[in-house]
């Protein structure tokens, strides 16, 4: 039971950090495709 | 019933992109969303064509059918739209659409895309006609004020026309006949399974 | 007189050639009727069948608006609509008819000579956390993404449309964080049981005796069987290859262009239909299919008379194991 629980905890705690990193990643298309010209 | 169609005649477009502009200034389209684009084929080739493409608006559409939650819709006028606040922005309908009409605000999927953005042929959303909340979530609804889309008003050469299938499908068999050739209507065999014979 | 008259015939003569050949020439610009202006330039239809799609060149700095037509969408939309419901629902559906049905004749597989009430250590708790890790996100992930393929006709004539997109939205959230957990578990699965997973001549026997399943026969089998072997290899490709391409998905055009986004679409469904299909089966039989199986996943222990009946050649290295320790210890000097 114990290794149960904690596996979820561990999968939660992974998906965590992971969706933190995905924040770093995702950028809004204003910003991705932005040339000089632009003021954002 | 008008059954809405879009033609670009790629023998007359310049490619000044005053139906991108128009769109964009019309509905406040954010940086980095195109619903309309001009595109050049064969740039600087003998041969050379511009077709401004959107939403074509298509005859059974490709990206109302791969919706997982089924947001789409059509109006009477034959208009495709679709619904921001049920869209889950997973990106199937830019798989299925042959013209690449969705847009989506932000760059990766992990998320979410974000609410999917097209050209709503100047027809609005579900909200109510002209309304605040209506205009903020899929702009201007020039349809709903007896208006065509605005990019087709703004063409410079009337290479783009919007409006009834019949009416415009007429309008570009008579300048084929005239010029004696004509590269044909851009898309209507994918979107509307028909062409213009002359 | 007769000149002028000459004269005048011949001047006659000559406008009348000239009217002819005026008139005999072909009419041009006013009236092409005979040239059919659509037929002489080159169609769409013709471009789309030379290319597999129509591009140009744009003035917006995302590249993919480069592309004006794309008809491989048409082909993917059939996949999407009608290929992947079929062969999603024959292989799910067939899967657990053939469950039932095997069930309902062959019953659970009993130990045949009753719990000894001795058990031995099978798995350790890394593994079984492991496991469950690995187990648990593929349960919610087999069902988040079984909604975007069928919760659109199952569903929503049950809930409605805002409830259905509410659920889909949440069960996509879940769909790509718990990815990564799913992945790090296959991966540290691959590498952990790699050793007992690879196949030998005592697998091709377990086979040919029907491996406890089809008949009353106990063929010797080490720690994994034939059929767990077969399990992890399902596991570690097929979970490599929804891996692989869920992360081009989720990352979109990063690595390819729409062509590339269409076919991983394609691979990453299909793979992931046979793995439910696979992973019911090896539910079934860790549960209701076989009796003393789960606990070795539960507490990590299992009857010695369980492991003598399905895996007596590890449950001979165990006690050998064991044995050595013992004699080793007896020997050894007083704890250091």
């Amino acid at each position: 039971m114990r290794a149960f629980v904690l596996a979820l905890v561990a999968a939660a705690v992974i998906a965590v950090v992971w969706a933190g990193f995905l924040n770093q990643v995702q950028e809004p298309v204003s910003e991705a495709f932005a040339t000089t010209g632009v003021r954002l | 019933m008008a059954r809405m169609k879009f033609l670009c005649d790629a023998d007359r477009c310049i490619e000044c992109n005053a139906c991108v502009t128009a769109c964009k200034n019309e509905h406040e389209v954010p940086w980095g969303i195109n619903r309309r684009r001009v595109v050049t084929i064969n740039d600087g080739k003998p041969g050379e064509r511009s077709i401004s493409m959107a939403c074509m608006h298509c005859t059974d559409a490709p990206c109302a059918a791969v919706c997982p939650v089924n947001c789409f819709y059509t109006t009477a006028d034959a208009v495709v739209l679709h619904s921001k606040d049920l869209c889950i922005g997973c990106g199937y309908c830019f798989y299925a659409c042959p013209f690449g009409a969705p847009q989506y605000p932000k760059v990766g999927n992990f998320g979410s895309r974000g609410k999917m953005d097209k050209c709503t042929f100047c027809a609005g959303g579900p909200e109510a006609d002209g309304s605040k909340a209506e205009y903020e979530k899929y702009g201007a609804n020039r349809l709903a004020e007896g208006k065509l889309p605005l990019c087709a008003e703004m063409c410079s050469t009337k290479s783009l026309l919007a409006g009834d299938g019949e009416i415009i499908a007429k309008i570009y068999k008579e300048r084929v006949t005239k010029r004696g050739y004509g590269s044909g209507a851009w898309g209507w065999k994918t979107a509307y399974r028909e062409s213009i014979d002359t | 007189m007769a000149s002028l008259i000459r004269i005048l015939r011949l001047m006659l003569g000559a406008w009348a050639v000239v009217l002819l050949v005026s008139l005999a020439a072909p009419v041009q610009a006013q009236q092409p009727s005979s040239v059919n202006p659509t037929a002489s330039s080159v169609k769409e239809q013709q471009l789309l069948q030379e290319l597999n799609r129509i591009q140009g060149r744009v003035s917006i700095p995302d590249a993919r608006s480069g592309v004006l037509e794309q008809p491989a969408g048409r082909d993917w939309r059939n996949f999407r609509d009608v290929t992947l419901r079929w062969v999603g629902g024959i292989v799910i559906l067939g899967m657990l008819a053939a469950l039932i049905i095997f069930y309902l004749t062959r019953g659970m597989v009993r130990i045949e000579s009753g719990r000894s009430g001795r058990s031995i250590v099978r798995f350790n708790a890394f593994e079984r956390a492991v496991h469950w890790m690995t187990a648990t996100c593929f349960i919610i992930l087999a069902i988040s993404g079984l909604n975007i393929t069928f919760g659109r006709p199952l569903l929503i004539p049950l809930i409605g449309l805002e409830a259905f997109a509410d659920w889909s939205q949440w069960a996509k959230y879940a769909h790509n964080y718990l990815s990564f957990p799913f992945t790090i578990g296959v991966i540290v699965i691959f590498l952990m049981w790699i050793a007992g997973n690879i196949p030998n001549k005592v697998d091709v026997d377990w086979v040919k005796r029907g491996g406890g399943l089809l008949g009353d026969d106990h063929p010797p089998a080490y720690r994994f069987n034939a059929g767990q072997k077969f399990m992890y290899w399902v596991v570690v490709l097929g979970g490599g290859a929804v891996a692989i391409t869920g992360y081009l998905l989720m990352f979109p055009f990063y690595a390819s262009g729409i062509e590339g986004m269409q076919i991983a679409s394609v691979v990453h469904s299909i793979v992931a239909v046979l793995f439910v299909a696979a992973m019911l089966a090896h539910i079934y039989i860790g549960t209701i299919g076989m009796e003393g199986a789960f606990e070795a996943m539960g507490s990590g222990t299992v009857d010695v008379n369980w492991a003598k009946e399905h895996h007596s050649l590890w449950l001979d290295q165990e006690k050998a194991r064991e044995a050595t320790a013992g004699a080793r210890s007896a020997a050894a000097a007083p704890a250091e």
